[in-house]
């Protein structure tokens, strides 16, 4: 590179005006001398026609336009408050078919939104799901009788089968018996009958337990009948079984 | 510009806790502070989320912003220029060495941006105001060392005082200019290395 030329200005004094140069913010006698260096050094004549090119290339870049919801979304982000409306208040309403129009069109571009589809499936396949599950079929409901004395008895039915099928889940059943048992060991027990109580049901229930005292011996005998060795033993006294043991 | 009394007294309402002050002041940033991290890392959805954190930054340190050491913005530009460094030694980013190749349509055989001007014969002239040269430069710009990009985005595109850059990348404003020198004539090769008849 050649570091001095004839008009006095040297390439390394050449790059520090170079940036003054291109911003056009150099003096005209030094604007001279530069343009006069460019013009006959071949190192330093590019350099600044690059360096222009490069400028006026970057200033043709425009502005890039922010994110819809940009500001929002820094403010939910920072403060938490929601950016203020900058929108014109809607003039009262005039008549109702201008209210109409209104509501109808935002509920039409409520429903042109991509979520609401997508929710309009998920409730679409969950009823036909629950449908299937349930035996329900599209076909059966045109045959259905739908009288009000019809709807009662199916629904009495209904529910007498789901009392039936509760019921007979042994799970329930189970827990069913042991709060039973529960309630019963937590009962404190009932208290005696008093003195008089037990002589008014002697004197009422004597003829009674007469009787199931007859029956009963009546029964101790058919049994003893039964089994023979045990009859002998129970009619022996003490001494002799001792003696025959002892034996 | 701004004005850095009216700046000034809406963070001493936002201080206070005026919330109406704090979106004034979002309102009054955040195409400029995009701009910025669009043009440094190149990807809108990148330049968004850095956005962002560049103002829960700035909510969070408001405070500590002395007036008497300089402008509003070049204080946010600070901010704004250390996140984009952080963000991008995090991500590593290479520089795109292939991006002026790639097609512009989805098709990978395609016609790539250089041979739409090439086979067109646009002029500089037009072609800035083309879409397409917009993400010419852009991609240039991309393919430039970070030391070299945000001096130039923030002078040729920010419209900062190189003073004011100096401060902002705490260098020398003879670096500032250097590196302002070395970035348009890098940018301008890389256009015209490929595609000489551009330039």
């Amino acid at each position: 590179m050649p570091e001095e030329t004839k008009s006095a200005m040297q390439c390394i004094e050449f790059e520090a005006l170079l940036f003054e140069a291109v911003e056009g913010t150099l003096e005209a006698t030094r604007l001279n001398q530069f343009e006069a260096h460019a013009s006959v050094c071949p190192a330093c004549g590019p350099l600044f026609a690059e360096a222009d090119a490069g400028r006026r290339w970057l200033k043709g870049l425009a502005e890039v336009e922010p994110p819809k919801y940009l500001v929002h979304n820094i403010l939910i982000a920072t403060s938490g408050v929601e950016e203020r409306s900058v929108k014109v208040a809607p003039a009262p309403r005039t008549n109702v078919l201008g209210w109409l129009r209104d509501a109808r069109s935002a509920i039409w571009a409520s429903m042109r939104q991509p979520r609401f589809g997508m929710s309009m499936a998920m409730a679409f396949f969950s009823i036909s799901l629950a449908m299937n599950v349930a035996g329900v079929r599209v076909s059966d409901v045109a045959r259905m009788d739908l009288r009000p004395s019809a709807l009662s008895r199916s629904y009495y039915a209904t529910q007498g089968r789901v009392v039936k099928y509760y019921s007979n889940i042994r799970l329930v059943y189970e827990f069913q018996s042991s709060l039973r048992d529960l309630k019963r060991a937590t009962t404190p027990a009932e208290p005696g009958p008093t003195e008089e109580q037990k002589r008014k049901d002697r004197e009422k229930g004597g003829d009674t337990s007469r009787k199931s005292d007859q029956q009963r011996e009546h029964k101790q005998q058919n049994y003893y009948s039964q089994e023979e060795p045990r009859y002998l033993l129970a009619g022996c006294s003490d001494q002799s079984v001792a003696g025959r043991s002892m034996a | 510009m701004e004005d850095p009394q009216v700046v000034n007294q809406i963070i001493r309402r936002c201080l206070a806790g005026d919330a109406g002050a704090w979106e004034d002041l979002v309102h009054r940033y955040n195409r400029r502070i995009y701009n910025i991290c669009y043009r440094f890392c190149g990807s809108a959805d990148s330049a968004e989320d850095l956005t962002q954190e560049v103002f829960i930054k700035m909510y969070r340190t408001l405070e500590s912003y002395d007036v008497d050491r300089g402008a509003f913005f070049t204080w946010v530009t600070t901010m704004t220029r250390n996140l984009l460094v952080d963000h991008f030694r995090k991500g590593k980013q290479d520089r795109l060495t292939d991006s002026l190749d790639k097609p512009t349509g989805p098709d990978e055989d395609g016609v790539t941006l250089g041979e739409q001007i090439q086979d067109g014969g646009i002029r500089p002239d037009d072609l800035q105001k083309t879409r397409q040269a917009q993400e010419l430069v852009q991609q240039a710009l991309q393919r430039l060392s970070p030391d070299l990009r945000e001096a130039l985005i923030l002078r040729d595109l920010q419209d900062m005082d190189y003073r004011e850059i100096a401060v902002t990348l705490k260098v020398p404003e003879g670096t500032v200019k250097s590196r302002i020198n070395r970035g348009r004539t890098e940018l301008a090769r890389l256009l015209s290395r490929t595609y000489r008849q551009v330039i």
